[in-house]
C-alpha cells in the first residue's frame, strides 16, 4: 500500500473547499484546507504537503504572494494555481513565481484530477531522480575511499 | 516947329512914355508867380506914373459882382473908392448889371473908352456933385475898360483912367490888358505847376517811404548797363549787403554763378523783353555766399530819359521749402493712398466723390480715380446699398459723429459680393465747419469667411465634443459596468466550480449505487443539461470579462479556414440546422489573433443557431477583394427589425430572452482590435448576415 499523498487546498470559498476535498479524498488523497493565506502558510510549516491548490484571490493576500512565500519555504511542493481571472499575465506571473500549473475556474473535475495526478507523478520522478543521484554519489564516494584517495 | 508939329511931337512923346511904361510893367509882371503880386506891382507902377491910374476889378465867385483887386496909390491915399461907394475897399462890391459899361466889357468882351464921370454915375451910389469927389478932376478924365482873360474866359476888368489921354491910349490899354491876362495865365500855370511839383514831391516822398519800407526787395538798375542805381532796405537784407555795397555795382553781383549768363543774370534780359512785368524764378546769393530762392517781377521804367529796370524780389526760400515739404507730403499721402489695400474716398456735402484712391477706383470699376470725381454711390452700387450709405453720410455731416467700423455687405463693380468694415468721419474746414466726409473701407471677406468657417468648425467641434462626452459617459458607464461584471464574474465562477465538482461527485455516487440502467441514463441526461448550462454561464462571464477588461492582441498570420473549422468543431449544432462552409481558395492568410477570431466566430455562430427557431441554414463564407477579406455568417433565422439594427453592437442591448447583451458588443470590440470592422444586414423573417471585414496584410 502506497503512502497517501498530502494535498492542501487554499480557497476562500467554503463550498469549493468542501467539494474538491471530497473529490480528492475520494481519489485517495489526504486533504487539508485553508481559507486564508496566513492559514495556508501556517499549515505548510506544520506539515509536509505534496501538492497545494491555490486560489489566486484570497481575503488577506494575493494568491501570487502566497505562492512566492510557500515556494520559498517548500520548493518541492507542487503548486497549482486556480483562477477566476483569465489572463496571460496572471498565468505567466504565476509560473515565474514557482507555480507548476495554472488552471481556470471553473475547471472540469476530470481535468483537475488529471493535473493533480500528473504533478504528483512528476514530483515522484524528481524525487527518484534525486535519490538515484544521492545513491550514485555515495557509491562513488565509497569507491574513492576504498581506492585510498582522500 | 509949328504948333501942329509941336503937338504931334508931344503926342508922340506921350505915346512913347506910355509904351515904355507899359512895356516896363509888362516885363515886370510876366513870369511872376502869384496873381496878387502881379496886381501889387501894377498898383506900385501906376503910382509911380503920373500918366494914369490903374485899377483891377475881378469877378467875384457869383459872377455878377466885381471886387477891386488893385487900385493905384492915388486912389488908396485919397480913399477915393471909400468916398465913392461908402464902403471899405475890401468889402466893396460893384453890381455888373447896374452898369451898362461894365456888363458890356464882361459879357461882350469889349474894350471900351468912356468918360470917367459916366462910369462913376453908373456904379457909384453917391451923386457926382459930391464934395468928396471934387478933389478928383473929372473934367476930360477918360476911362478905358478892357477885359482880362484867364483860360480864354473873362475874369476881370483892367480899368485905366487918365486925363485927356492920347488917341491911341485905348489900343495900348487893350494890349496891356492882354499882357496882364498873359501874366495871370502864367501865374495860374505856375501855381498849377507848383501844385503838381508839390504833389510830385509828396508822392516821391511817399514812394520813397514805401520803397524803403517795402517787404519785398526792390532794386533799380540801368537797363542798358545793368548798373544798380537804387535799392531798398529789404534788398540789403536779402543779399546781406549795405546800400553802398549794392548801388553802383553791376546787377549780376546779386546772383549766384549758375544764374548768370553772359554779362547779366539770366532773368535780366528776359525782363527787359518778353517777360516784362512777369514773375520769374531765380536765385540770389548773399554776401556770405548763401543762395536763396527768389521770384522777381520787373518793369521797365523811364527816369529822366534813362531806361531803368525796376525789379521786385520776393524771397521764396521758405515757401519753396514748405512747398517741397508739401509736395513730399502729398506724394507720400498719394503713395500711401494708392498702395494701401483699403479703399479711401473723400466726398463733398452731397456725398459726391471728390477724391478716391486706386483701391476705391478698382472697387468702383473705374480706370482712374479721376473718373469717379463728381459721381456718387448711386452710380456704382445697388440702390439699397447706395441709399444706406447716403443716409449714413448725411447723418455724419449733420451730427459730426463719425461712423466707425460698420460691417457692410457690398456688391463690387465686377459683381463679386464683399464684406467690408466702413469707417467714415467728417472733414472740417479751418473754421470747424463740416465740408464733407472721408471714408475708409477694409475688405474683410476673407476674415468673414474664415469666421464663418470657424463658427462652423466650432459648431462641429461642439458636436464632436458632445458626441465624445456622450461616448465617454457611455464608456465610463460601461467601465463601471465592466468592473462590476468582472467582479461578479469572478464571484460566479466559484459557485460554478463547486457545481462542477458536485456534479462529478453526483456521477460517482450514481455509478456506485445499484439501480436500473435506464434510470442511470435519465440521470445522466439531467446531469448533462446542468453541465451545458454551466458552460453557457461560463461563456457569459467570459464575454463580460472580455468586454470590460483589457485584451492583449497577438496578430499572427492565420489561416482563417482553420479557425472556422476549429470553431465549428467546438460548438454543438442541432441536427435540424444545415451548416455550409465556403472558403475562397484565393483567400490569403490574415493578420489576426486566432484566439480572438475564434471567440468572435463562436459568438456569431451561436447567435445564428439561436436565431433559427426550428430548421434552417447557416452559411459561413470567407473570400476577399483587393483590399479586404470578408467573412460572412448568414442564417435563415428570424431576422432583426430595422429599428434595432443600429443598436445591435451596443453593449447591454439584446432581444434574446437568454442574452445578456455583451456578445455582439464584445465581437465588435475584438474585431476592431484586429483592425477590422463588423457589419450586419438583416430582414425580419428571412434572416441575417454578419460580415467581418479584415484588411489584407500590407
Amino acid at each position: 500500500m502506497e503512502k497517501k499523498k498530502n494535498i492542501l487546498i487554499v480557497d476562500d470559498d467554503e463550498a469549493i473547499l468542501d467539494v474538491i476535498k471530497d473529490i480528492l479524498e475520494l481519489k485517495g488523497y489526504n486533504v487539508d484546507t485553508a481559507r486564508t493565506g496566513r492559514e495556508a502558510i501556517q499549515k505548510t510549516r506544520a506539515k509536509y504537503y505534496n501538492l497545494a491548490l491555490l486560489d489566486i484571490k484570497l481575503p488577506d493576500m494575493e494568491g501570487t504572494q502566497l505562492l512566492s512565500r510557500i515556494h520559498r519555504d517548500t520548493p518541492k511542493m507542487m503548486k497549482i494555481m486556480i483562477t477566476g481571472y483569465a489572463s496571460l499575465e496572471n498565468a505567466v506571473d504565476s509560473l515565474n513565481l514557482g507555480a507548476d500549473a495554472y488552471l481556470m475556474k471553473p475547471v472540469e473535475t476530470e481535468k483537475l484530477l488529471k493535473t493533480v495526478e500528473q504533478k504528483l507523478r512528476e514530483q515522484e520522478e524528481a524525487e527518484m531522480m534525486s535519490e538515484e543521484k544521492v545513491t550514485e554519489w555515495i557509491k562513488s564516494r565509497i569507491r574513492k575511499i576504498e581506492s585510498g584517495a582522500s | 516947329m509949328n504948333n501942329e508939329t509941336k503937338a504931334d511931337v508931344n503926342a508922340f512923346n506921350e505915346l512913347l512914355n506910355v509904351l515904355v511904361f507899359l512895356e516896363n510893367v509888362s516885363t515886370k509882371i510876366l513870369g511872376m508867380p502869384d496873381e496878387n503880386k502881379v496886381f501889387k506891382v501894377l498898383e506900385k507902377e501906376s503910382s509911380k506914373s503920373k500918366l494914369c491910374n490903374i485899377s483891377i476889378f475881378l469877378l467875384a465867385k457869383s459872377g455878377s459882382k466885381l471886387k477891386i483887386a488893385a487900385a493905384s496909390e492915388f486912389y488908396r491915399k485919397n480913399k477915393i473908392f471909400e468916398r465913392l461907394f461908402g464902403a471899405s475897399l475890401e468889402k466893396l462890391r460893384i453890381d455888373i448889371n447896374k452898369s451898362t459899361l461894365l456888363s458890356q466889357v464882361i459879357n461882350e468882351e469889349k474894350t471900351l473908352e468912356a468918360n470917367f464921370a459916366d462910369l462913376l454915375r453908373e456904379i457909384s451910389p453917391i451923386p457926382t456933385g459930391n464934395e468928396t469927389i471934387r478933389i478928383f478932376d473929372l473934367q476930360k478924365r477918360r476911362v478905358i475898360l478892357s477885359p482880362l482873360y484867364r483860360h480864354k474866359r473873362v475874369f476881370g476888368i483892367l480899368v485905366i483912367d487918365a486925363v485927356d489921354p492920347i488917341d491911341q491910349f485905348s489900343i495900348v490899354a487893350g494890349i496891356f490888358a492882354q499882357q496882364i491876362s498873359a501874366a495871370a495865365e502864367v501865374t495860374e500855370q505856375r501855381s498849377k505847376y507848383k501844385k503838381t511839383i508839390e504833389k510830385l514831391k509828396s508822392s516821391e516822398e511817399k514812394y520813397r517811404a514805401s520803397f524803403e519800407k517795402a517787404m519785398d526787395a526792390i532794386v533799380l538798375a540801368d537797363a542798358v548797363t545793368g548798373i544798380i542805381v537804387d535799392c531798398n532796405h529789404a534788398a540789403c537784407k536779402l543779399v546781406g549787403r549795405k546800400k553802398s555795397e549794392i548801388i553802383g555795382q553791376h546787377q549780376r553781383i546779386l546772383h549766384p554763378p549758375e544764374e548768370i549768363e553772359g554779362e547779366f543774370s539770366k532773368t535780366f534780359p528776359r525782363h527787359l523783353k518778353e517777360d516784362e512785368g512777369q514773375v520769374l524764378e531765380t536765385k540770389v546769393i548773399t554776401k556770405d555766399g548763401e543762395v536763396r530762392d527768389v521770384e522777381i517781377k520787373a518793369n521797365l521804367v523811364e527816369v529822366a530819359g534813362k531806361k531803368i529796370l525796376q525789379g521786385i524780389f520776393r524771397d521764396v526760400t521758405e515757401t519753396k521749402k514748405i512747398e517741397k515739404n508739401l509736395i513730399h507730403e502729398r506724394d507720400f499721402l498719394q503713395a500711401l493712398m494708392d498702395n494701401i489695400p483699403d479703399t479711401i474716398y473723400f466726398k463733398d456735402m452731397s456725398s459726391r466723390f471728390t477724391r478716391i484712391n486706386l483701391a476705391q477706383a478698382r472697387m468702383l470699376g473705374v480706370k482712374s480715380p479721376d473718373e469717379a470725381v463728381g459721381k456718387t454711390d448711386f452710380d456704382f452700387f445697388t440702390l439699397e446699398h447706395a441709399k444706406d450709405a447716403y443716409i449714413d453720410e448725411q447723418n455724419i455731416i449733420k451730427t459730426g459723429i463719425p461712423m466707425v467700423n460698420k460691417v457692410e455687405r457690398i456688391r463690387r463693380a465686377d459683381g463679386k459680393f464683399l464684406w467690408v468694415t466702413a469707417t467714415k468721419v467728417p472733414i472740417r474746414d479751418p473754421d470747424g465747419h463740416i465740408v464733407g466726409i472721408v471714408g475708409i473701407s477694409r475688405d474683410i471677406t476673407e476674415a468673414k469667411q474664415m469666421q464663418e468657417q470657424l463658427e462652423q468648425y466650432s459648431k462641429h467641434l461642439e458636436e464632436i465634443v458632445e458626441q465624445r462626452t456622450a461616448e465617454l459617459r457611455k464608456a465610463e458607464r460601461l467601465a463601471a459596468i465592466g468592473e462590476t461584471a468582472a467582479m461578479v464574474g469572478h464571484d460566479l465562477r466559484n459557485p460554478l466550480q463547486s457545481i462542477l465538482g458536485t456534479l462529478y461527485l453526483l456521477r460517482e455516487k450514481i455509478d456506485s449505487i445499484h439501480c436500473d440502467s435506464r434510470d442511470k441514463q435519465d440521470f445522466e441526461k439531467l446531469l448533462k443539461r446542468v453541465d451545458e448550462e454551466i458552460k453557457y454561464m461560463n461563456k457569459i462571464i467570459s464575454d463580460l470579462q472580455d468586454f470590460a477588461g483589457p485584451i492583449k492582441v497577438n496578430l499572427i498570420e492565420t489561416d482563417i479556414g482553420d479557425v472556422i473549422k476549429d470553431t465549428l468543431a467546438s460548438i454543438t449544432i442541432p441536427k435540424t440546422i444545415d451548416v455550409s462552409v465556403i472558403i475562397s481558395k484565393s483567400l490569403p492568410k490574415l493578420m489576426v489573433d486566432p484566439t480572438l477570431m475564434r471567440r468572435v466566430l463562436t459568438n456569431l455562430i451561436l447567435n445564428a443557431v439561436q436565431a433559427i427557431p426550428d430548421t434552417g441554414k447557416i452559411r459561413i463564407e470567407a473570400f476577399n477583394n483587393k483590399k479586404d477579406a470578408i467573412i460572412n455568417v448568414t442564417d435563415t433565422g428570424v431576422g432583426i427589425p430595422e429599428e434595432n439594427l443600429p443598436k445591435i453592437f451596443q453593449p447591454l442591448f439584446t432581444t434574446k430572452a437568454k442574452g445578456q447583451g455583451f456578445g455582439l458588443a464584445t465581437c465588435k470590440k475584438l474585431i476592431n482590435l484586429q483592425n477590422g470592422e463588423i457589419m450586419v444586414k438583416s430582414e425580419v423573417g428571412k434572416g441575417s448576415t454578419f460580415s467581418i471585414k479584415i484588411p489584407l496584410k500590407r
